[in-house]
């Protein structure tokens, strides 16, 4: 029973947890021991929290016996990047060396929110040090070691959420959480071949989560299911009093039958310039697929220079949120050479140019959401190429050196989006299509997404050496 | 409000030689101020980082901006809820 318990949708088994098919607990010990066993095979793991899964896990049992079925999330184990504070001493690392023993006293929200429908915490994931605060350059950037995709153990799965992606991919944990400032989610779920979600900006509160970016950081869902990804995102998301930024529109998902449904969506012109040769044919073929359940136009973003100002609102917020850090001199104790300086040069951003972006801001999302209104989403590879390997710099060995606006402009404007598997390399690695949306449109991305995985089949691959056997 | 029309420019970027002095007035900020702790490799890296903020800023600041653009984050003056 329990090899076939792994790579199973949240919908699946939530509905065998339901039934009372499994239990919450068994459910808990063979992820809990995926986790110890598998997890060091890809850096994905920090800490497994077994102690606090059980406990919950034991509750979520009890509570179902006692006829309080919290919904399908209900005895669900998963696991969040290690910038999400956890009490019960478990530590809260910020995938960094300087930070590895600390501890916080209180959950993040999320954590909270998760807890309240019935899911299990059983462990805290790997994560690029500082999630990239230090400006890395190459997967080596942890203390945990570089995070490695279950699809290739020399391609990296991030980042930086990578062992959320990673864990996901390598069923792990039926679902992770991770978070995004500049292609965080998106990235690893990319490489590591999982759906994931980013959420419109303040659709969920990052109270408890470590500060990178105030006006760009984002949490959201990792899983096998662009559905699951719905899930997840319904019970984590809404108004947080403690994070004054997260809205008051509602989110509810919406997980109606789409396959009647016709959609419209946009592809920025010009969008596989830059992309490696798998990546361009996934997405072309994705596009044919599409055309039976879509109408789909070329479009066009403004030229903008979105790159430019997503980096100088990043660089000055970031330099504001790790002062202290840059100050104590633990910048020296970071793993990756180049986090130990990268900080350092954005104590010369400009007050007037950090101002002038956030004015340039309004026009992003101005422009974005007159460009993005006749279509329910417009549709791009969600990297520019299959996962690094991990001996390899990304930014300067890069075959792929084109802006990634859709990356640079969704961000800045705070813009919903999902990817999910749009194929394999020649070499197995798996590429991702990314759905993005008007701003608090993440049921129809979600909806759209859904309709794709509903003629595909690319989700229900797993990695070959990480199948049950039989 | 103002308007942005795209190829409108602010004004012109830098041109090579102030765009240097700029990297260079900016990088001594940051070598009086840490240089101390970094090696000869690790300030080149932090020149490089320095010229990558000065790119940034500069693309930023062509852009044309009408007085009235005000900044997306808007200050809203607390009152606690409830």
């Amino acid at each position: 029973m329990s090899d076939s318990l792994v790579f199973k949708s949240i919908r699946q088994l939530g509905g065998l947890v339901q039934a009372r098919e499994v239990s919450p607990t068994e459910l808990a010990e063979v992820f809990l021991d995926r986790l110890e066993r598998l997890g060091s095979d890809y850096n994905a793991v920090v800490t497994v929290t077994r102690e606090r899964a059980l406990r919950e896990a034991k509750r979520a049992e009890q509570e179902i016996s006692s006829g309080r079925y919290k919904g399908p999330l209900h005895g669900i184990p998963y696991g969040v990047k290690d910038l999400l504070a956890t009490k019960d001493g478990i530590p809260t690392t910020w995938g960094a060396a300087p930070f590895r023993k600390q501890v916080f006293d209180y959950d993040a929200t999320v954590v909270e929110r998760l807890g309240a429908a019935g899911a299990v915490l059983a462990a805290k994931l790997a994560m690029v040090e500082l999630a990239g605060g230090g400006g890395y350059w190459q997967p080596n950037a942890s203390f945990t070691g570089p995070g490695i995709t279950p699809w290739d153990k020399n391609r990296w799965s991030g980042g930086s959420s990578t062992g959320s992606g990673a864990a996901t991919a390598a069923g792990l944990v039926p679902f992770a959480i991770g978070s995004e400032t500049g292609g965080s989610i998106m990235s690893p779920s990319s490489n590591c071949g999982v759906a994931g979600v980013r959420p419109t900006y303040g659709r969920v509160s990052r109270y408890g989560a470590m500060a990178l970016s105030w006006t760009l950081d984002k949490l959201g869902p990792m899983c096998l299911t662009a559905d699951d990804c719905g899930l997840v995102l319904d019970a984590i998301s809404g108004r947080d009093p403690k994070d004054p930024t997260t809205t008051r529109r509602s989110f509810i998902y919406d997980d109606s039958d789409v396959s009647l449904r016709r959609f419209r969506f946009g592809v920025m012109e010009n969008v596989t310039d830059h992309v490696d040769e798998p990546t361009r044919a996934n997405f072309e073929r994705a596009l044919d697929v599409l055309d039976t359940v879509a109408d789909i136009e070329e479009m066009r973003f403004s030229d903008l220079p979105h790159e430019e100002i997503l980096q100088v609102i990043l660089f000055a917020e970031a330099a504001s949120a790790f002062e202290e850090i840059v100050d104590s001199g633990k910048l020296a104790e970071l793993t990756a050479p180049e986090d130990r300086f990268g900080a350092y040069p954005r104590v010369t951003v400009l007050a007037k140019d950090y101002i002038n972006a956030l004015r340039l801001r309004r026009l992003v999302a101005e422009n974005a959401e007159e460009a993005m209104s006749p279509f329910d989403a417009v549709v791009a590879p969600t990297r520019s190429g299959v996962a690094t390997p991990v001996n390899q710099g990304f930014r300067s060995a890069t075959l792929h050196a084109g802006k990634d606006t859709m990356m640079s402009l969704g961000n800045v404007a705070g813009l919903p989006a999902v990817s999910v598997p749009s194929g394999f390399s020649e070499e197995g690695l798996p590429t991702g299509i990314k759905f993005m949306g008007r701003a608090y449109e993440e049921n129809t991305v979600l909806a759209a997404a859904r309709a794709y995985q509903a003629i595909t089949d690319w989700h229900e691959r797993h990695p070959p050496d990480l199948l049950p056997a039989g | 409000m103002g308007q942005w029309h795209a190829g409108e420019k602010r004004r012109t970027i830098l041109n090579d030689e102030a765009a240097k002095r700029e990297v260079e007035e900016r990088f001594n900020t940051v070598k009086r101020l840490y240089g101390d702790r970094l090696d000869e490799k690790q300030l080149e890296g932090v020149r490089t980082g320095v010229e990558t903020i000065v790119r940034a800023s500069q693309a930023v600041s062509a852009v044309r901006l009408e007085n009235g653009d005000e900044p997306f984050s808007v200050f809203v003056p607390y009152r606690e809820e409830g």
